[in-house]
């Protein structure tokens, strides 16, 4: 960590063991499921015992499982990503000015293979059509911050706020979101992309 | 009817807003409210909210009256792609016994004065 900067509290909640360990249970349980399905399948084809019905059935509640087992191993593996830490001098950010930025990947960090950081900025809007309720997102700003393999397990980059930009607003209908935006890529293709979005606030009150 | 001369369509925020407010109405006035009020506008319900600004006494003022005030810090005047805030400055003469007359003019608050 730099000397000087301030710790930010990691981006959203982690997992407890307990939830990790649940997912962890559910996937190996699926896992045991299917494999006793299609056991049961085998067994009753090799034994000549298998009507069409029963095949079909069979198959039904193998694709069944197989899907169950899919979802949750994604679930165990979207909630075992690594998770940036980042280190800012401060949260609130006046336009026309630059801060830096630091992060690091304390844990798992051989499930990146790339890493792309940027700063957005976002304009929503919420609204009833169709008596259903919409929100509307626009990125007006896309500012590439870093790009690249993830490396010596962390980075930095000077962040600079847009001499012209907006302020952070929101009410509750619309608001004008700046926020730092972590997008990683696992070297697996089963296991889920990594996306984190932290917000910052531009404000003119600083 | 009123009118509003502002001398700046667009001013920085916590800068001054100067203008002259003149009037011509069948009866006296006895106050004048000013009041700037932001609201968004385009996609979305609409969101709003009011700065009471200035209430004065107008007995003895002949039909025009020079104010003056800061302008507030935030939210600055926007224009983007789903929606847009826009200032507006309220004018309303009154009596004792209601509303005589009231007007609106667009303003602009931004740090480079425009939105």
């Amino acid at each position: 960590m730099k000397p000087g900067l301030s710790w930010i509290p990691t981006l959203d909640a982690q997992p407890t063991p307990n939830q990790a360990m649940s997912l962890a249970g559910l996937t190996a349980l699926y896992g045991i499921v299917s494999v006793a399905i299609a056991w049961m399948f085998v067994d009753r084809l090799l034994s000549r015992r298998a009507t069409f019905a029963i095949s079909l059935l069979f198959c039904l509640l193998l694709l069944l499982v197989l899907a169950l087992l899919g979802n949750s191993a994604w679930k165990l593996f979207a909630a075992l990503h690594p998770r940036p830490v980042l280190t800012m001098p401060v949260l609130v950010h006046r336009p026309g000015t630059s801060f830096p930025l630091a992060w690091s990947f304390p844990r798992l960090p051989w499930l990146l293979n790339h890493l792309s950081v940027s700063l957005k900025f976002t304009e929503a809007a919420n609204y009833v059509a169709a008596e259903m309720p919409v929100e509307e997102q626009k990125v007006l700003l896309n500012c590439s911050l870093y790009e690249g393999e993830p490396g010596l397990l962390s980075g930095s980059a000077l962040v600079a706020i847009p001499e012209h930009a907006m302020h952070s607003f929101a009410t509750a209908s619309h608001s004008l979101r700046w926020a730092l935006h972590f997008d990683g890529k696992s070297p697996w293709p089963f296991c889920p992309p990594l996306h984190y979005e932290v917000p910052i606030i531009v404000g003119f009150w600083t | 009817m009123i009118t509003l001369q502002l001398d700046h369509a667009a001013t920085a925020p916590g800068e001054l807003i100067t203008g002259l407010a003149q009037w011509r109405l069948t009866a006296p006035p006895e106050t004048l409210e000013v009041r700037l009020v932001w609201k968004t506008a385009g996609k979305g319900d609409v969101d709003m909210a009011n700065v009471p600004l200035l209430q004065v006494p107008l007995s003895g003022h002949p039909g025009q009256l020079k104010i003056s005030f800061p302008a507030p810090l935030g939210p600055w005047s926007y224009s983007g792609s789903l929606f847009s805030i826009a200032w507006i400055l309220e004018l309303t003469l009154s009596t004792r016994d209601g509303e005589l007359a009231r007007s609106e003019h667009p303003i602009v608050i931004a740090p480079h004065r425009r939105a």
